[in-house]
């Protein structure tokens, strides 16, 4: 039922002709005009509805694992911030917001990170120059290195603490050096021996090295490195006694092998680093020097018959090796009067 | 019939009407429940061919694909599958799988591997002689194999002494448990007992070689050394002409006559190393780990970076180039000696 007296309302058909209550009939632009309208407002973007994170369940994989990543990440952040580890805690608050790049609370949380980074080198920065100019200089690299955990770019803490460590460096070498010159051999500006600064080398490193190298068979290196020690650590008697030891075996086995020479050296080199008399030793050198001057006397007697000059110069080592070889001293003598003879014939056959 | 002209009102409600129709359909429109939609990422998971969910100048985010390794990421993200220990430091794993999503540092943000808990140094090793008698510079082929066995199963790095160099220009970062080999003097069981080993971990090694030593029985000979090079995993360096003690001056010296033996010092074994193998010399090893500046002054004119000395401990990034750490590995001590010397982080106290 209708009110009577007011305008009965249709629902506009939009096809054919609508009348007004009235029996008016609706003019042909006003339909058009409203449903342009229409048409107008069921294209408009719906209002703005907060979404809900879907379920779970309808999620893809990649979607949770992208889900998951940004979840450990955020934890990751967030322990490191704890921690105040702030360069970790903002790189871990980048990702997040890669993955998440609405995440205002992530993007919070980095600038967060980032002022305290500022404030930390700032403060960690002045606290080291402090410590540095009052000469502690660890409580300055440590402070550098907090700077360095926020700000790995920053010059100047990584100047001071390279600087640091060389002098620290440069401070351990200079005391090595002055324990292994210390009684080594005179030098200007050498500590005087007897000194309080002569205390014994207790490095075995240094001496293995030169013990390694004389095994090895650099004879005359090794030898020089094992004086040098002798020569520094002068009261190291246990050393010594180590030292001619294996200098004196070498020589037994170089004797073994037939290089008499050799052994004849190292003995004598074992005897004198060993600084005190050893009868054996003595008696062994000794041996070796007439076995060796007999050995270039008969060498010395077979190449008279051909070669004066070279017999001579093997008797004079054979009469080295033992000046009290009287049958060398006595064939020496008669090669050079044989060669003076030679001498003058050469001489006299010579076209004036 | 006279037509009349349209009266005013009847246009005034032509308008109403259209308002009216406009009030209605928005109010339609407003209450209309929305299409039903498809839940919304947070950030689309769509990888683009690539791979990559999202980058920026520091990072790509990727999502690993069948096949993909550490390696293979590093290779094609970071052009060298070398780097693939960033992937692995970052994203704290030790492999990849399939649908996982990877963080690729595409630089190093930390190359100087100071941390707030710590440090990152690394130990240079100092080897001499490898022999069945075992004695304090003499190590055991048994010994050396458990050592470097050692090393392999429990993360560390072997690296060349190059990088090293890097790393303390503060130009390259070095994966946590950086380790460098160096093994001194030139011994032949180097060629003959440490080189398998050290090639069948694919561990590089750095000999330093005092040239006096070349041609003495126990020595290693020049084709022995083409080898060691050739193989890509040893370089050899110098160690002195010949092995003395550089701190020391002879009786009687001068300045003169002290610096010009140690130019000899110096330049003999470079001379003798770029002549015969071809190779340029970057580090120097002192004899006894000794050196003062006059040295380091000359080693420095050479065109040497880095010169070792044997004061134990691990290397920071800010350690003196010329005077660096190196801990020496006896032949008389056990495997918890040696890695009570692998020092490769250091811990500071709490900030």
């Amino acid at each position: 039922m209708s009110a009577p007296g007011r305008p009965k309302r249709e629902l506009l058909p939009l096809g054919g002709m609508a009348r007004s209550a009235k029996g008016v009939p609706i003019r042909a632009r006003d339909r058009l005009a409203c449903c342009g309208i229409l048409l107008l407002a069921a294209c408009a973007e719906a209002p703005v509805q907060p979404v809900q994170p879907a379920p779970a369940a309808t999620k893809g994989p990649a979607r949770q694992a992208v889900d998951a990543a940004i979840a450990d990440h955020r934890r990751k952040a967030q322990r490191h911030g704890e921690a105040g580890d702030h360069a970790t805690a903002a790189r871990e608050w980048q990702v997040v917001l890669l993955l998440a790049p609405d995440d205002d609370a992530a993007r919070a949380q980095l600038e967060a990170a980032r002022n305290a980074i500022r404030l930390g080198v700032r403060d960690n920065l002045q606290a080291g120059n402090a410590a540095l100019k009052s000469g502690d200089t660890d409580r300055a690299a440590a402070a550098m290195l907090r700077v360095l955990a926020l700000d790995p770019e920053n010059a100047d803490a990584a100047k001071v603490l390279r600087d640091i460590d060389r002098q620290k460096l440069s401070r351990i070498q200079g005391s090595r050096a002055a324990r292994a010159g210390q009684a080594g051999p005179p030098a200007a500006g050498r500590a005087p021996a007897g000194s309080p600064a002569t205390a014994e080398s207790g490095d075995s490193y240094d001496l293995e090295q030169r013990l390694e190298m004389f095994r090895a068979g650099d004879l005359a290196g090794g030898l020089r490195e094992l004086r040098a020690y002798v020569d520094a650590n002068p009261r190291n008697e246990a050393a010594r006694l180590r030292i001619a030891g294996i200098v004196y075996e070498r020589s037994q086995e170089a004797e073994q092998k037939g290089a008499r020479e050799e052994a004849l050296m190292l003995c004598e080199q074992a005897a004198s680093l060993r600084g005190k008399p050893v009868p054996e030793w003595t008696a062994r050198a000794q041996a070796l020097r007439k076995a060796l001057s007999d050995q270039y006397f008969e060498r010395g007697v077979q190449a008279y018959r051909t070669d004066v000059a070279a017999a001579i110069r093997l008797l004079e080592t054979s009469v080295r090796y033992d000046p009290g070889n009287r049958r060398a001293q006595a064939k020496l003598q008669e090669a050079r009067t044989a060669e003076d003879r030679l001498k003058r014939i050469e001489q006299d056959t010579k076209p004036r | 019939m006279i037509p009349q002209p349209p009266r005013p009102h009847r246009r005034r409600s032509s308008l109403l009407r259209a308002l009216a129709w406009l009030l209605a359909a928005l109010l339609v429109h407003g209450c209309a429940t929305p299409p039903p939609r498809a839940p919304a990422p947070e950030a689309p998971p769509a990888a683009d061919g690539g791979g990559v969910l999202a980058r920026d100048d520091d990072f790509a985010v990727v999502l690993a694909r069948p096949g993909d390794t550490l390696a293979t990421l590093a290779e094609r993200y970071l052009g060298d599958a070398r780097r693939d220990w960033w992937i692995a430091e970052f994203n704290d794993v030790t492999e990849i799988r399939p649908g996982q999503p990877v963080v690729v540092p595409l630089a190093s943000r930390n190359p100087i591997g100071v941390h707030g808990d710590g440090f990152q140094a690394v130990t240079v090793l100092c080897y001499h002689r490898f022999g069945n008698r075992a004695s304090k510079l003499t190590v055991t082929p048994a010994a050396f194999a458990a050592q470097m066995d050692y090393l392999a199963r429990n993360g560390y790095h072997v690296v060349p002494l190059a990088r090293l160099r890097e790393f303390l220009a503060g130009k390259e970062a070095l994966p946590k448990k950086s380790v460098v080999i160096t093994i001194d003097d030139g011994y032949r069981a180097t060629y003959d007992i440490a080189f398998p080993i050290l090639k069948k971990h694919g561990f590089p090694a750095t000999v330093f070689l005092y040239s006096d030593f070349v041609g003495a029985p126990d020595a290693l000979g020049f084709a022995q050394m083409k080898e060691l090079v050739a193989s890509g995993l040893v370089e050899i360096q110098p160690h002195s002409k010949t092995h003395a003690n550089l701190t020391l001056r002879l009786p009687d010296e001068t300045d003169a006559a002290y610096r010009e033996r140690m130019r000899s010092e110096v330049d003999a074994p470079v001379k003798l190393i770029q002549e015969r193998l071809a190779l340029p010399s970057l580090a120097y090893a002192y004899p006894y780990g000794d050196v003062n500046e006059t040295v380091v002054d000359l080693l420095a004119r050479r065109g040497v970076a880095l010169g070792l000395t044997v004061t134990p401990g691990g290397n920071g990034f800010f350690a003196y180039p010329y005077m660096l750490r190196r801990s020496m590995v006896y032949g008389n001590e056990d495997l918890d000696s040696f890695k009570a010397r692998l020092v490769t982080f250091v811990r500071t106290a709490g900030r």
